[in-house]
C-alpha cells in the first residue's frame, strides 16, 4: 500500500493545489487520453469549497467579487491552510482571518465579513445546542430579571433575507438596534450576536419571537410573559425558550 | 447475513404505507417545508453532515423528520479505497448514526478521498486492479464488522481512468459483491457519465453489474463541458438518464428506492417534488425503443 499511498498523496495535492496539478507520478498511472481533465477535479474542489463556504451567500458573493477572485482567494487559502479535517466548515475557520490579514484589495473587509458570516450560519445549523442553563422557567427569582440583548440582527435563512443583513450591517455597523427582515411565519430566524467582528448566531423560532419583541422593551422575563397571549404563550417551546435564555446570556 | 439483512430491507420499504419508491436527498434549506408535508418521502440523509453532531438544529430537524418516513444514510468521506486507515471517529459516529435512524441502506462511495493526511472532499476514482480489489474488499469485510450489517458501495462519475485498469466498472462490483456480500447504491448518472466520458455503451455496462446486490439507486443531473461530462447535481435530471433508469428499474426485480439529488443551484421542496413526479412519468412513457447507446 506504500505505493498508493504515495500517488493517493499526489492526487489530492493536484485537487487542492493549483500549483501541483498534473505532476509526474500521475502521468505515469494515467490513461494519457482523458489526463488533461485533472484540471475538472481541482475546480470541482474549489467549487464545492466555494459553496459550502456560502451556500447562503454564494449568489451575492459571486456577483460582488466575481468567480474568478473568489476561487483564487479559497485556492490561496488552502495553499496556506491544507484541508486536514474531514469537516469543510473546520478547514474553512481561519478563512475570514487569512482574507483580513492576507488581502490588502479593496475587498479583504466586505470579503472576511461574509465569510464569517457564512460560518456562523453553519456551525449554527450543524454545531452544538447552547448550553442549557437551569430550568429558569421553574426558578422564580430568574424570571424577574431583565434580559439584556446585545447589538444584534435577526434574520430569516433565505438567501435575500442574508444579502439584505449583510448590506444593512456593512451600511450601519457597529450595529446598536435590534432589527426584523420580512418575517415568516414557517420560518427560522437567527439571532446574531455581536462582540466587536466577532459573531455568535443563536437559533430563535417564530414562536419565541413574540417574547423576543417583549425582552427588547426592556422589561423582566415575567413581564414579558405576562404580556403574551394564551395562544403565544403555549406556542412556545420551554427547552427552546431555556437554550435561547442561556445562549443570549452567555 | 447481508443477503437476509438485504431482504428485511426491502421488506421494510414495501410495508410503510406513507412509504414512496421515490425519495430525496436531505438538504437543510428543505427542514422547514419537510415538516410541514403530510406524508414524507423515503430520506437519505447526509452521513458526513451529522457524524461528528454535538447536536445543533440539523440533528433536531433530522431526528424528527427520520421519526416519520424510512431514511437511509449516506455518506462521502470515509475514504473506503484510500490507502491510510480508516478514521475511527468516523466509523464510531456513523455506528451512532445507524443505531439513532436505523437506516434501510448505509453507504459510501467506491472511491478515494484523502491522501498525505489531505482532505480532497472529492470522490477519486480508485484504478480497477487485482490489487485495488483485494483492498477495497478487506476494508469493506472489516466496515461490515464494526458496523454488524451489510454495507453499499456506490458507483462514481470519473474523468480521468487509469493504464493499469483490469476490470470494467461492473465488473469489478461483481468481485467486490462476491467476495463481501456488500450492496451497490447504482447511481444510473454516474453511469451515464462514464460510458459518455470514456467510451463505452452503458446499457451494455449496467447488465454487467450484478443487479441483485443492488440496494438503492441514485438519479442527479450534469452538464456538458464539451470534452467530457460533469456530474454536477445542479441540474434536472436529463431524459437519457431516465432512460437508463427505465432500462436499470427493468432488470431489477425487487421495489429499489430511488434517490433524487440535487446539492448545487438548490431548488425549493416543491420543484424536488415536481421533478420526482416527472421523472415516473417519463417511466411510464419510456420504452426500450428510445435508448441510445453511447459508444
Amino acid at each position: 500500500m506504500s505505493q498508493s499511498r504515495d500517488w493517493q498523496k499526489t492526487f489530492v495535492a493536484s485537487v487542492t493545489l493549483a500549483e501541483s496539478r498534473k505532476p509526474c507520478i500521475l502521468e505515469k498511472i494515467l490513461d494519457k487520453r482523458y489526463s488533461h481533465r485533472l484540471d475538472a477535479y481541482h475546480q470541482s474542489f474549489l467549487g464545492r469549497t466555494v459553496i459550502g463556504l456560502s451556500q447562503a451567500l454564494l449568489q451575492p458573493l459571486l456577483h460582488i467579487f466575481g468567480e474568478n477572485l473568489v476561487y483564487e482567494v479559497v485556492a490561496r487559502y488552502f495553499a496556506a491552510h491544507e484541508p486536514q479535517h474531514p469537516s469543510m466548515m473546520i478547514a474553512l475557520n481561519f478563512l475570514p482571518d487569512f482574507i483580513r490579514q492576507s488581502a490588502n484589495d479593496w475587498y479583504g473587509f466586505f470579503f472576511a465579513d461574509i465569510a464569517n458570516l457564512s460560518l456562523a450560519q453553519a456551525k449554527l445549523l450543524h454545531g452544538p445546542d447552547p448550553i442549557a442553563g437551569s430550568a429558569i422557567l421553574s426558578a422564580g427569582q430568574n424570571l424577574e430579571r431583565k434580559i439584556e440583548l446585545p447589538p444584534a440582527l435577526i434574520t430569516t435563512e433565505s438567501n435575500a433575507d442574508l444579502f439584505a443583513v449583510w448590506m444593512n450591517w456593512t451600511q450601519n455597523h457597529p450595529v446598536a438596534d435590534l432589527m426584523c427582515f420580512q418575517q415568516s411565519p414557517a420560518t427560522n430566524l437567527l439571532l446574531l450576536k455581536m462582540s466587536a467582528l466577532e459573531l455568535t448566531a443563536i437559533p430563535i423560532s417564530n414562536t419565541l419571537l413574540p417574547l423576543l419583541i417583549q425582552l427588547c422593551k426592556g422589561v423582566t422575563i415575567q413581564s414579558a410573559l405576562d404580556n403574551l397571549s394564551e395562544e403565544q404563550i403555549e406556542r412556545l417551546d420551554e427547552k427552546e425558550l431555556h437554550n435561547f435564555l442561556s445562549a443570549v446570556k452567555s | 447475513m447481508p443477503q437476509v439483512l438485504l431482504q428485511s430491507e426491502t421488506n421494510q420499504v414495501s410495508k410503510n404505507p406513507e412509504c414512496q419508491r421515490f425519495g430525496l436527498g436531505l438538504r437543510s434549506h428543505q427542514f422547514t417545508d419537510l415538516h410541514s408535508l403530510s406524508a414524507l418521502p423515503l430520506l437519505e440523509i447526509i452521513t458526513d453532515q451529522l457524524v461528528h453532531h454535538q447536536g445543533g438544529p440539523a440533528l433536531w430537524h433530522t431526528d424528527r423528520l427520520s421519526a416519520r418516513t424510512p431514511t437511509l444514510l449516506h455518506g462521502v468521506g470515509i475514504d473506503l479505497g484510500g490507502a491510510a486507515a480508516f478514521d475511527e471517529s468516523y466509523i464510531n459516529g456513523l455506528k451512532e448514526l445507524i443505531q439513532r435512524y436505523q437506516p434501510l441502506v448505509v453507504s459510501d462511495h467506491l472511491a478515494f478521498t484523502r491522501g498525505g493526511g489531505v482532505y480532497s472532499y472529492e470522490l477519486l476514482p480508485l484504478p480497477r486492479t487485482k490489487t485495488n480489489l483485494q483492498h477495497v474488499a478487506a476494508r469493506i469485510h472489516h466496515l461490515q464488522e464494526r458496523l454488524n450489517r451489510q454495507f453499499t458501495v456506490e458507483n462514481i462519475s470519473a474523468y480521468v481512468s487509469y493504464n493499469d485498469d483490469e476490470f470494467s466498472e461492473g465488473e469489478f462490483f461483481t468481485e467486490l459483491v462476491q467476495s463481501t456480500g456488500c450492496g451497490i447504491l447504482l447511481d444510473v448518472n454516474n453511469l451515464f457519465v462514464n460510458a459518455h466520458n470514456f467510451g463505452f455503451d452503458a446499457l451494455s455496462e449496467l447488465k454487467r453489474f450484478p443487479l441483485a446486490a443492488v440496494t438503492q439507486i441514485h438519479i442527479a443531473g450534469h452538464i456538458d463541458r464539451g470534452d467530457y461530462l460533469f456530474d454536477t447535481h445542479d441540474q434536472k435530471v436529463r431524459s437519457e438518464v431516465i432512460t437508463l433508469l427505465h432500462h436499470a428499474l427493468q432488470l431489477l426485480s425487487k421495489n429499489i428506492p430511488v434517490i433524487l439529488e440535487r446539492d448545487d443551484h438548490v431548488t425549493s421542496l416543491e420543484q424536488s417534488l415536481q421533478e420526482i413526479s416527472e421523472i415516473k412519468t417519463a417511466l411510464e412513457n419510456s420504452s426500450e425503443n428510445n435508448y441510445v447507446p453511447v459508444t
